[in-house]
């Protein structure tokens, strides 16, 4: 363990006032409207000002980060499962199976995301559902890419190719054998997944086919924020600059962490898929 | 080789019928019988207004909504291949006619942002790389990292109030003249920035350390010339069919661009007929967008074999 460095240090800082403005807000209440505080500045009743109903941003910057975090999450838990089981499904049954996965997961991956959460909307009109079935549709294909390839190299070796022999059945030494190979290298994918979720949940706040008003949510809060942007700036830059922050140190992190080679060569589809 | 591109070719094309059959079969499961949707929702604007079956049959029998969905679907699709889409629902002009309209917009800022962000990527990399140090290279780094951190309507929204409504440099939004182009290019170009930087500066790491990079500083050549004649070339290979790839990533961020700074294009298109329910328009439009992507990633996979000697496809090769 080296010390920490000074960016750590800046890191670090950041995360802190992050975490502490966060739960601050969170005692407040992010739907309470009323309309003699609207558009206040910030100041020291109101630290980030409100909004044209007079709700409280940090309250709702508090509200909209657990909502985040929350669906990331649970978009993060739905790819997982879904890509471990379908990459060890493709690899370990091979063939016409394995061919049929792969060419689901190349067209899932073809179109943008963004766009797959469009045709979606277009049936369950946007909302959370939506939301989390888009992200979690095109979330699964790169746990499931990186597991089909490894459950692939690891079947010949020689402690796999034993426990087969010992009698072992083919689901036993998939979860007891393989699985504790791939945990350790899809669990990078994870928080380079949650920056994206993070990114996209807002993007698709912002079309307004996400997280619907009155939810507080980022994305939705910078649309919100539109009418009055030369009014109260501060309406649309507060949420933005969280969302940033929480991106950059998820990124950051990912970087950081010895799974960036695996990233770039098991990824064939390029940054986020939507910016 | 043959094989290969007839798969490929194969994928292609079930991605663009795919989507579309998806599309059309979501847009058809509406709750709702899609007539009376269409009769309440954009012929009377009121979609609680009391309608009588008949006037439902009628715009069933118009839009020829009372065939089997397969039915309807290899309708659209004889259609779609001659070039007709059918008409739109919220304008009643052809949707053929509206998206090459709208497909000209988004080519010129899709045209503008990739190679600015190309600039920006290439001026990145040879400033790190021309002055080696530490600290460039963890400023290389937060700018990249940064980019593509950093979403695209906040930085969108962080220019409108910069250069648009404080300083009131450029127009807000809209398409109509050049100045109009310039914020949302920024936006598009700075968003793709990052991976195209990350992207050349590890193909640069990788193409430094070849041996003929050693012989020519063993040869006294200047560390300008290794790095721009003899790295950079090789270098870029990589990149070329990486751009097409990239270009799903563009369209995703045409759609919130273009609906940040109200830009007639195709990702505009898009989001305003999702929002007026407007089907024919919508399937048009992801068709379109499918066989774009679908399209570019197909000449990704042919550049990528065709440039590089190193891959090749017959299996057993060494």
């Amino acid at each position: 363990m080296s010390a920490l460095r000074r960016s750590d240090w800046l890191l670090l800082a950041i995360t802190a006032l992050f975490a502490l403005t966060i739960a601050y807000g969170l005692t407040l209440d992010p739907i309470d409207a009323s309309l003699r505080n609207s558009l206040r500045a910030p100041g020291l009743d109101f630290p980030f000002g409100t909004d044209h109903l007079g709700r409280d941003v940090l309250a709702r910057i508090a509200h909209g980060f657990l909502r985040d975090v929350g669906l990331s999450l649970t978009i993060i838990a739905l790819s997982f499962a879904t890509g471990i089981a379908m990459g060890m499904l493709a690899a370990e049954l091979a063939g016409a199976v394995d061919r049929a996965l792969t060419f689901v997961m190349d067209l899932l991956t073809s179109l943008p995301q963004i766009v797959i959460a469009l045709i979606l909307a277009a049936n369950l009109g946007g909302g959370e559902l939506a939301l989390i079935l888009a992200l979690s549709l095109t979330g699964w294909v790169q746990y499931a890419r990186i597991a089909r390839a490894t459950v692939f190299s690891l079947r010949e070796r020689g402690f796999v190719t034993s426990a087969r022999l010992a009698g072992g059945s083919r689901l036993y030494v998939l979860r007891r054998h393989i699985l504790p190979h791939l945990l350790p290298l899809l669990s990078g994918l994870v928080a380079l997944q949650f920056g994206h979720n993070i990114l996209n949940i807002a993007a698709l706040g912002f079309l307004g086919i996400g997280v619907q008003p009155p939810a507080p949510e980022w994305g939705a809060m910078i649309a919100e924020a539109r009418p009055y942007f030369s009014r109260a700036p501060w309406l649309a830059i507060v949420p933005g600059l969280y969302l940033f922050a929480m991106t950059m140190v998820a990124l950051m992190l990912t970087r950081r962490s010895s799974f960036r080679q695996e990233l770039t060569t098991a990824d064939p589809q390029p940054g986020p898929a939507t910016p | 080789m043959a094989a290969y591109v007839a798969q490929r070719l194969a994928l292609a094309l079930a991605t663009v019928l795919a989507a579309t059959f998806l599309t059309y079969v979501l847009l058809r499961l509406v709750p709702g019988e899609p007539a009376q949707v269409i009769l309440t929702r954009v012929f009377l604007q009121d979609q609680t207004a009391a309608v009588s079956q008949q006037d439902v049959a009628a715009i069933a029998g118009r839009f020829g909504l009372d065939a089997p969905l397969i039915v309807q679907y290899g309708r659209w699709l004889a259609g779609a291949v001659t070039g007709d889409l059918g008409t739109s629902i919220r304008t009643g002009r052809p949707v053929t006619l509206e998206l090459g309209w709208r497909l000209s917009a988004t080519g010129l800022i899709a045209l503008l942002a990739t190679l600015a962000s190309l600039m920006l990527t290439f001026a990145a990399v040879a400033l790190k790389r021309s002055f080696p140090s530490p600290m460039a290279t963890r400023g290389f780094e937060l700018l990249a990292v940064g980019s593509i951190a950093l979403p695209s309507f906040f930085l969108g929204v962080v220019l409108i109030i910069l250069f648009a409504l404080r300083l009131d440099w450029l127009p807000v939004s809209g398409f109509e003249s050049w100045a109009h182009v310039v914020l949302p290019v920024t936006v598009l170009a700075l968003g793709q920035f990052g991976f195209n930087a990350i992207l050349l500066d590890d193909a640069m790491t990788e193409a430094l350390a070849a041996p003929h990079i050693a012989t020519a500083r063993a040869k006294g050549l200047d560390e300008r010339a290794i790095l721009f004649r003899h790295a950079l070339p090789n270098a870029i290979l990589p990149l070329i069919p990486y751009l097409a790839l990239q270009f799903a990533f563009l369209i995703g961020g045409v759609v919130i661009v273009e609906r940040l700074f109200a830009i007639p294009g195709l990702g505009a298109y898009l989001t305003d007929a999702l929002d007026s329910h407007d089907g024919p328009a919508f399937l048009g439009a992801i068709g379109v967008v499918a066989l774009a992507v679908a399209l570019a990633n197909l000449a990704a996979d042919l550049a990528l074999t065709r440039l590089d000697p190193r891959i090749r496809l017959k299996r057993g090769a060494a």
